[in-house]
């Protein structure tokens, strides 16, 4: 079965202030996802509709660690960025950790040895794994491409189903209607096993990587555009 | 996961006193807010895989001037306090709830019909997109007899929206066992699936069909094991047979 | 002494229905999962620590059993507009027990006891208790009661845990409301200067008033950027045009 869209990876300077910034923006709601497993990273969700969401992401503790080499890839970049917020990635999802593994097969490597985890707030902890893995895999988004993940039987808690905060105005989402991403149609086919089309990838030509999200609204669509994470 | 538990319909005469009561007793929390007529449930979300027990009842008095069967059926049941008052199980797709449907010579309540008002709507408007079968006049429920859904988008289903924060509350970890009427045979014949009893955790008690108790899992916690007569114990299920 | 307006019952035969509709109406949002005995509320805070309290019964053998017949219920089955909405109570607001206990006494009565019992009062899902008493009280046999359509008046110990400072359900197209601007009234100014002991207090001065039947006919409320917000009902008493064959006032 082709892989669909999952979520969307924002790294920021921020987490608090760039999720405000995306909801008085875009009217589009967000809520606390928590913390993930490195501690030094806080997290934030916007549902999409669709099944889809944006996971914002910054350092809550820069004191965690003073071993610069285990602060995340995206920083510095969500930093030098204007909005002081990046794509950072892409990522997909598959229904069994059959699939996955293939999919990590395909790309040389295997499901990643241990379960991605999120502590929220009030809830019990996030799991997943992800593909592909392994000592001779490149992380795909720090190449500008996507990724996959397999919720197994979590998708009942699935973060792109949570409530969001109440805040005033806010529209309707309905999912993602289009991506822009950098390269071509070819070389993402390529990657994916599957056509683009499946995942409305539009191709800029530029760096690999994302550089806008179409949400489709109640009051319109909605363009997300930030900097690519490889720009 | 093929055929599983869904969740369980507790019916009440008060689903506030009832949850309010649940909760102190199991450190169960729930949430609230969803509705479909003249009924409101309260969803006490039990754990992965993602099951749940909705606890349902009137909230709209003034359309018991205009009374059926299935109303005088809830009213019956719910006299002398909760009763469980339904089994529903889960699959995982269309294709698997249309050979149910094809097994009870029936049809498939779609997920996708038009008006709102036959769905369950949340607090936020929200309908969560649900097809099951049987498909007819008269719920099964009232028989004793489990229905069967499926959900095309799981992202928001019932068993994972937040609760209410709850006084004593614990995490749920999932159903570790149902205990129903009736015998295994019985149960296996009306679903057309062999042994069912080792395809679902389910014990039979050889009582009035429908569940008379759950054990659900909970974090740091020993099991709970939630205990109310089925509501074939206060209608027998032989009021409707036809 | 300071009356203000607290806030307003509004009846309903089904409050998810009720207060589905009235968001729809005017995008003001609600929280739901109150309740007491046999009554639920879903919320809908106005502002300025006001709110609607979209209220109903939500226990039908207690309603097959209620003596009958009832005044309120027989109201919300008057057919309208708005579904048998109707307001059936107003409700102010005094800052002290002390000045609650002066408006009981200027009326006859008391203030209601702080009943021990948490089920005598609103309860929350999270255990959250919400007391408040309230006058004029008049002890059961003492042949006294409060005027039907004359608002009663409620003191709240506990300000953060108020109604309506609770965070409403998150829905697309929320508007923040300001607080009340006017109440339209049934009956005269002279009759709820002759209530409230006279006209200086921040609630009558809110008031306007028809002549008709006594009770709230309308609310106006500000929102932060928008137009005023008017939610119009009907008072129970506009439906019931002989109210002698009803015991309880309410």
């Amino acid at each position: 079965m082709a892989a669909v869209l999952d979520h969307i990876h924002m790294g920021a300077n921020n987490v608090y202030t760039t999720a405000h910034d995306i909801t008085q923006t875009y009217k589009i709601g967000h809520y606390d996802g928590g913390f993930m497993s490195s501690i030094t990273v806080g997290h934030k969700a916007v549902p999409l509709g669709g099944g889809v969401y944006i996971e914002i992401e910054s350092l809550i503790d820069p004191f965690a660690t003073s071993d610069l080499t285990k602060l995340p890839w995206w920083y510095t970049k969500a930093l030098a960025a204007p909005e002081k917020a990046i794509w950072s990635g892409l990522c997909l999802r598959v229904n069994t950790m059959e699939e996955l593994g293939e999919i990590a097969k395909r790309h040389g490597g295997v499901i990643s040895p241990r379960a991605g985890r999120r502590t929220r707030p009030d809830g019990p902890g996030v799991k997943f794994w992800s593909a592909p893995s392994g000592p001779k895999v490149v992380n795909a988004w720090e190449t500008g491409r996507p990724n996959w993940y397999c919720w197994e039987d979590r998708l009942y808690v699935h973060p792109s189903g949570q409530p969001v905060i109440p805040a005033p105005g806010l529209v309707d989402v309905q999912g993602v209607s289009w991506l822009e991403m950098g390269g071509t149609e070819q070389e993402m086919a390529d990657w994916l096993g599957q056509h683009p089309d499946t995942l409305n990838m539009k191709f800029n030509g530029k760096s690999l990587g994302l550089y806008a999200v179409a949400v489709k609204t109640d009051m319109g669509e909605v363009v997300i555009r930030r900097r690519s994470a490889t720009e | 996961m093929g055929l599983h538990i869904d969740h369980l319909s507790l019916a009440s005469p008060n689903i506030f006193r009832s949850a309010d009561a649940l909760c102190k007793e199991a450190g169960l929390g729930y949430w609230t807010g969803e509705w479909i007529r003249d009924t409101a449930v309260h969803i006490v979300p039990l754990g992965p895989p993602g099951n749940f027990i909705e606890i349902s009842g009137f909230v709209d008095v003034h359309t018991l001037k205009n009374m059926d069967e299935h109303k005088q059926w809830i009213l019956d049941i719910t006299e002398t306090g909760d009763h469980f008052n339904g089994l529903c199980l889960g699959v995982d797709s269309m294709e698997e709830l249309e050979q149910f449907a094809a097994h009870w010579k029936t049809k498939v309540n779609p997920f996708n019909n038009p008006d709102p008002a036959a769905h369950f709507q949340r607090a936020n408007g929200y309908i969560l997109p649900m097809a099951s079968t049987p498909s007819g006049k008269r719920s099964v429920w009232m028989k004793g007899l489990p229905n069967v859904y499926y959900y095309p988008d799981r992202t928001h289903h019932s068993s994972g929206q937040p609760t209410h924060p709850c006084e004593g509350m614990v995490r749920p970890t999932g159903i570790k066992w149902v205990e129903v009427g009736g015998t295994e045979e019985e149960l296996s014949t009306w679903l057309g699936v062999p042994n069912v009893g080792s395809v679902l955790p389910l014990k039979f008690n050889g009582k009035s069909l429908g569940v008379w108790a759950v054990c659900v899992g909970a974090e740091e916690h020993d099991d709970i094991v939630i205990r109310r007569p089925a509501a074939s114990d206060a209608v027998p299920v032989s009021k409707f047979a036809d | 002494m300071n009356i203000k307006i607290n806030h307003f019952a509004l009846g309903a035969r089904n409050i998810y229905e009720s207060a589905t509709r009235l968001r729809k109406e005017t995008k003001l949002g609600f929280w739901t999962g109150e309740w007491v005995q046999t009554t639920a509320c879903h919320m809908v805070p106005l502002g300025n620590d006001q709110f609607i309290e979209v209220e109903g019964t939500i226990d039908a053998h207690a309603y097959l059993k209620m003596p009958k017949p009832n005044y309120t219920y027989d109201a919300l089955d008057t057919d309208n507009e708005y579904n048998g909405d109707h307001f059936t109570g107003l409700m102010l607001g005094v800052d002290t027990l002390e000045d609650l206990e002066e408006v009981g006494k200027r009326l006859g009565g008391g203030v209601t006891p702080d009943w021990p019992d948490p089920y005598r009062h609103f309860q929350r899902p999270d255990g959250y208790v919400l007391r408040y008493q309230s006058a004029p009280y008049y002890a059961p046999g003492s042949g006294k009661s409060r005027p039907r359509g004359m608002p009663n008046f409620y003191y709240y110990p506990d300000v953060p845990g108020r109604t309506s400072n609770q965070p409403v359900v998150s829905t697309p197209h929320l508007v923040v409301p300001t607080g009340v601007k006017w109440i339209e009234y049934g009956g005269t100014a002279q009759q709820m200067a002759d209530w409230l002991g006279g006209t200086d207090s921040e609630a009558y001065k809110a008031m306007r008033f028809n002549g008709k039947a006594l009770g709230t006919w309308a609310v106006c409320v500000g929102v932060e950027g928008g137009d005023d917000i008017v939610i119009r009902r009907p008072p129970s008493a506009a439906s019931i045009t002989d109210d002698s064959k009803y015991k309880n006032a309410f």
